[in-house]
């Protein structure tokens, strides 16, 4: 069942359109996660939702009921702001009981409710406490502790990791999944991080320019990217302008930096002349021998780059024609020095055409 | 070594925090503070407690046992009081209108320094001149006001107070104000506050520091205020300053008037610790 549904909304500042005619239908119990660059309208979109900004047109709807008119506080929906916005003058208990009296629920239930929501995100028993003695990790903890308090049928994410180090984002994606599991709310988190887009999303809204660029499934928009954008912009990618020498049924014949060099993909060429072919770092083979084969070339170590988990490789490709050639992006777990030759192959079927 | 001076300059470190060469900083006020506050004001109340060269309180028993001192005292308590509520509700708004809803704040606040930049004395007489019959204020208000005989009245003094005073709470509470996260407020409508729910439980509460601060400095520039009552009050509506002025200026009763600027100083500073009080009960805490 659908439960957020955005209908052509776009939103105006002045000359700048934040969000240009957006569409998107969220279902329930879905973790949807918007990504994009600074400025991209991803934090817009959640303000329109949370109701700290009207729409210059579209409509916007929970549940089959349009909400663009009503005020923040008068919708089903609760928000995790970037800051955590916790009240400073207030104890843990009294902030996460906040939203309880504003609500008017029977004050008899609101300690057993404070003491549940807080067993829920792991910090029992310091309802007592004042946010300014509590870290980082455990603020953010509130915060969404005081959002879920009300269960609500929606909870928005403004950027709520990108305070944390990496080591507690990484346990707090952990726990924020578990959190929307148990409490089967429709989640929807707006990041700049692409990592955390992919290893959060039950399906990735890849936002540009106030518009959508690709929605869709983690793998899907990761490996299966619309255009070049979603391509460099979700990890690591190689991209390139290329045209289409032959075309037969099952492959595609590209030439590539000023078809100095010869790449075969296997996918089907769109009607347009020049085509971007891409296909991601971990897909390029890197071998000390291999035998002459499709997308098989003799290139040489630019660079290394070790990033702890991989190493990042820039491999030069020396063109047929001329002596630009190309330059692509490889990881690997073996070891190679700079400037010492080796055989690349990429395979044809990872080769895309956007 | 002498342990003694050791522990003095622990027990100062405790009230400054940290390094002690950073009590080299302190040094100038301390200075100057004691030579141009404590000497002077500390001998002129020494004045207020010797009568004939032993200690009495009887200056005090004077001031008190005479209708005229007990009138200027409650005097200058009410003007003080009106001038406060007015100063720090209609300050309050404009700074939160400045703040939270213009959108040329640096303008506003412009303006509002240009009204401290003309002298006091100069200000007043602006009023004296408004006031006066026949002014362009007589002149507007006439259809609605039958009798304009404003000046040398109390409210004469409260207008001119509050003219003086309000740039001060100004400043101050945009200061305060400018400090909120405005995410504090959308998190509270988030939550399901109104708008004055969300006023009333964070705005209100974490700007006490400006009610405090700018409704004393407000209350004690007024209690202690001259210029205004002296220009604008007339000979009947004198406050304390103004008739510590006179004694000693007309009579030379040093001592009298001493008791008097004592009796300001405690009255001030006593009814400042209750507005704190009663300010903080009411705001302190979120629970009702």
């Amino acid at each position: 069942m659908s439960n957020i549904t955005l209908d052509s909304v776009t939103k105006e500042f002045g000359d700048l359109t934040a969000v240009d005619d957006v569409s998107y239908i969220i279902n329930d119990d879905e973790f949807f996660v918007i990504v994009g660059p600074s400025g991209c309208g991803k934090s817009t979109s959640l303000r329109l939702i949370a109701g700290f900004e009207t729409p210059t047109s579209g409509s916007i709807s929970l549940k089959g009921e349009p909400i663009g008119h009503l005020a923040p506080e008068d919708r089903d929906i609760r928000m995790v702001f970037q800051n955590y916005a916790l009240f400073p003058h207030m104890s843990v208990g009294e902030n996460i009981a906040f939203g309880l009296k504003m609500n008017n629920v029977d004050p008899e239930t609101h300690d057993s409710r404070v003491a549940d929501v807080l067993d829920l995100v792991g910090l029992p028993d310091i309802e007592d406490s004042y946010p300014e003695t509590l870290s980082g990790g455990q603020q953010q903890r509130i915060a969404l502790a005081r959002a879920l308090v009300l269960e609500p049928d929606v909870l928005l994410l403004d950027e709520p990791l990108s305070n944390l180090d990496k080591n507690l984002r990484d346990r707090m994606q952990v726990e924020l999944k578990r959190i929307q599991r148990e409490t089967g709310v429709t989640a929807i988190h707006v990041t700049h991080n692409q990592e955390e887009a992919l290893s959060l999303a039950d399906q990735v809204c890849v936002m540009n320019d106030g518009v959508i660029e690709q929605i869709g499934p983690p793998e899907e928009v990761y490996y299966r990217p619309r255009n070049r954008f979603v391509a460099d912009f979700l990890g690591d990618s190689n991209t390139f302008s290329a045209t289409v020498l032959n075309a037969d049924s099952d492959t595609t014949e590209l030439g590539v930096a000023d078809s100095s060099v010869r790449l075969v993909s296997g996918a089907e060429p769109s009607d347009s002349d020049t085509q971007t072919a891409f296909f991601r770092p971990e897909h390029v083979g890197m071998a000390e021998q291999s035998p002459d084969g499709t997308n098989t070339f003799d290139a040489t170590v630019a660079s290394r780059l070790f990033t702890g988990d991989k190493i990042r490789y820039q491999l030069d490709i020396p063109g047929e024609t001329d002596a630009d050639g190309l330059t692509l992006t490889a990881f690997s777990d073996s070891q190679w020095e700079a400037g010492q030759p080796v055989r690349v192959r990429v395979p044809p079927e990872q080769v895309l055409l956007l | 070594m002498s342990s003694r001076s050791y522990a003095g300059i622990d027990r100062l470190r405790s009230v400054v925090g940290g390094d002690t060469s950073s009590l080299v900083l302190l040094l100038p006020l301390v200075v100057a503070f004691t030579a141009l506050f404590i000497v002077p004001v500390g001998q002129l109340f020494s004045r207020a407690f010797l009568v004939d060269g032993t200690i009495s309180l009887a200056n005090f028993r004077e001031i008190f046992s005479t209708g005229l001192y007990i009138d200027v005292i409650v005097r200058t308590v009410r003007i003080s009081a009106l001038t406060t509520a007015i100063t720090m509700v209609s300050g309050y708004l404009l700074a939160y209108y400045i703040v939270f809803r213009s959108s040329n704040k640096r303008l506003l606040l412009l303006l509002v320094f240009v009204t401290m930049m003309v002298d006091l004395v100069i200000r007043i007489f602006g009023w004296v001149v408004a006031f006066s019959s026949g002014s362009i204020l007589e002149i507007l208000t006439s259809p609605f006001v039958e009798d304009f005989s404003i000046l040398f009245s109390e409210t004469a003094i409260v207008i001119g107070l509050v003219q003086f005073t309000l740039p001060f709470m100004i400043f101050v509470t945009v200061g305060v104000l400018s400090n909120i996260d405005d995410s504090l407020v959308e998190a509270a409508r988030d939550l399901g506050a109104t708008r004055a729910q969300a006023f009333l439980r964070l705005t209100l509460p974490l700007s006490m520091n400006a009610i405090i601060v700018g409704g004393s400095l407000v209350f004690a520039l007024s209690m202690s205020s001259f210029v205004s009552p002296q220009l604008l009050g007339g000979g009947r509506n004198r406050m304390i300053a103004n008739t510590i002025f006179s004694l000693i200026g007309n009579s030379g009763e040093w001592g009298i008037a001493a008791a008097l600027g004592f009796t300001l100083l405690v009255t001030t500073a006593s009814i400042l610790v209750i507005f704190i009080a009663i300010v903080t009960a009411l705001l302190g805490s979120d629970r009702p």
